[in-house]
């Protein structure tokens, strides 16, 4: 070994300064949480310039074309051995079935959608394979996937996490719709759907629409950068937008030829990018929001004008909505807010169990979806609760 | 069906614990990454944040192993060498060291392009092979060998220059 190496190998080997380790265990939790906050926001984070050179390519290679046909790959889906199933990461739920997306014990990048079934269990429907070892890349034709959403109709749907997937048969088959960048979560796709279309944000700067059944996607020109945060009954979509990085962001709505910037309730806009408060949530064509320490809603359905539903203490760290008056938002609890107040809700564990948390430094609440009185929420550490009374009382789900 | 459960698949890290255990030696990392202990810390900050979301999934399998190829692609990718300002042979604000360090050096290491930092940092710290370095950074073996001699030859000539200066 040379002097330089070894140099190099000493200094490499020395001291670091001294921390405060669970000072550094706070700041990464609350980043972690930022983060998670501004993915739920969207890829508006990815106002990162890696995106530029990734989202240019991409542009350039689509817009030319206009509606440029997807990378369209075969399925091939191999079954996991039983019991690998870990934690839930998210839920659909359409008239017809209850589909849940699980990881899976020792698997990286491995999910599996499962259908409920009447007597109460779940149904393996696919795997999303991943790796069995971490040792490198998450395998490249599939990469993780974290996010599960049904059409109204039950039968079409979409998987994401660095890439995009569909299902036209109610989740039993799923195919590759676009390619992603790489086996990068964050600068993936986020897509909602409609009763009869769907809309995708690629990275947070490009928007694609697709009728549903068609695995053709067009590229739309939205009005800024921005994240999907919602599809009405007419299929318009409502996109969290970004003038410009650093900026504020504003609602704004429309059909991919027409636009409506309806702002929001927070005199200057709304949430920064670097703020954790969660993003505006849609159920039908009301769109609630958290403005400072209040929940404001509005409807879309003709002239937008905010009103307060409620007030809290401390911050939101989640937001679902249950109806077209009712969302559900956790702060350092977790309560149901309507015209009528704040209810809080219990979801916390059995004695002994350890699952699901209310902290004010973890986020409890995931994810949910909710259908009539039927309401599903994924905990962030993977547990599953359910509600058949629209959000008052809710039970665990195994 | 019986769902396996943390008690049904032994031991378990939690993800306090492994950054207890490891904190130190992924600060050494980041720092050897960077050529910067404040940016070495936010490196290692940021792919803590990323993992926590996914511990129950790759702490089964090689958490430590996740963690370290995530700081070597968010220092080698376009984002963190755009969206941070150039880093500067002094930094702002210094931290105070119980021990020495070769200043000198980490001054020098700061002036190499991202990867071959990082090519620095894998086989002279984590002791990885040419393969293993090539593999971790998703390049050829022959790039890991040129982007070695290119840093090699810029820190001796960097180093010669200081030693010249004194």
């Amino acid at each position: 070994m040379s002097d330089l190496e070894t140099r190099l190998t000493e200094a490499f080997q020395g001291d670091v300064a001294r921390r405060d380790v669970d000072d550094f265990l706070t700041g990464v939790r609350r980043g972690s949480r930022v983060r998670r906050a501004r993915r739920n926001a969207a890829g508006a984070v990815t106002a990162t310039v890696a995106a530029v050179a990734l989202v240019a390519a991409f542009a350039s290679a689509h817009h030319g074309a206009r509606s440029a046909p997807p990378v369209h790959q075969p399925t091939t889906s191999v079954s996991l051995p039983p019991g690998a199933t870990s934690q839930v990461l998210d839920v659909a739920i359409t008239p017809a079935a209850v589909l849940r997306l699980t990881t899976n014990v020792g698997c990286v990048g491995c999910s599996t959608v499962w259908e409920r079934t009447e007597a109460g269990g779940w149904q393996h429907l696919f795997d999303f394979r991943g790796r069995a070892a971490y040792g490198g890349k998450v395998d490249p034709l599939f990469g993780p996937v974290d996010y599960l959403q049904m059409a109204p109709d039950g039968r079409n749907g979409f998987a994401w996490g660095a890439r995009l997937w569909s299902t036209h048969d109610g989740g039993h088959t799923w195919q590759l719709v676009t390619d992603g960048p790489g086996d990068r979560t964050d600068r993936g796709h986020w897509t909602w759907s409609g009763p009869h279309a769907a809309w995708s944000v690629y990275d947070g700067r490009l928007l694609w629409r697709t009728a549903l059944g068609s695995d053709s996607w067009h590229l739309v020109d939205p009005p800024e950068i921005g994240t999907v945060v919602g599809v009405l009954p007419d299929d318009r979509v409502v996109l969290l937008t970004y003038p410009g990085e650093g900026t504020q962001g504003r609602l704004v709505y429309g059909s991919g030829t027409s636009w409506r910037n309806i702002g929001l309730p927070c005199a200057g806009g709304g949430p920064h990018l670097d703020d954790p408060t969660p993003s505006p949530v849609v159920h039908g064509t009301r769109v609630f929001a958290v403005c400072g320490r209040r929940i404001e809603t509005t409807d879309l359905d003709g002239p937008a004008r905010w009103t307060v539903l409620g007030t809290f203490t401390g911050s939101v760290q989640a937001l679902l909505p249950l109806d077209d008056r009712r969302v559900l938002v956790q702060t350092r609890e977790v309560a149901v807010y309507d015209d009528q107040g704040a209810h809080p809700v219990d979801l916390r564990p059995a004695p002994g169990e350890q699952l699901l948390r209310i902290s004010t430094e973890s986020y409890t609440l995931g994810t949910g979806k909710t259908l009539r009185e039927s309401a599903w929420v994924v905990g962030m550490e993977g547990s599953l609760f359910s509600s058949a009374d629209g959000g008052s009382t809710w039970t665990r789900v195994e | 069906m019986v769902q396996p459960t943390r008690a049904t698949r032994g031991a378990v890290v939690t993800f306090d614990d492994f950054v207890h255990a490891r904190l130190p030696h992924l600060l050494r990392f980041g720092r050897a990454l960077t050529g910067d202990e404040h940016r070495g810390a936010d490196l290692v900050q940021d792919a803590l944040e990323r993992a926590l979301p996914k511990w129950e999934r790759i702490e089964a399998v090689d958490p430590e192993g996740y963690v370290r190829r995530i700081m070597v692609n968010r220092n080698i990718s376009v984002w963190r060498r755009v969206r941070h300002e150039r880093l500067t042979d002094t930094p702002v604000d210094r931290v105070s060291y119980d021990v020495q360090r070769d200043e000198a050096l980490f001054a020098a290491l700061r002036t190499l392009p991202a990867r071959q930092r990082t090519v620095i940092a894998l086989r002279y710290l984590a002791d990885r092979t040419e393969a293993q370095t090539a593999s971790m950074m998703g390049c050829s073996i022959g790039t890991v060998k040129s982007q070695a001699h290119a840093a090699m030859t810029t820190l001796r000539a960097l180093l010669a220059e200081q030693e010249e200066d004194r």
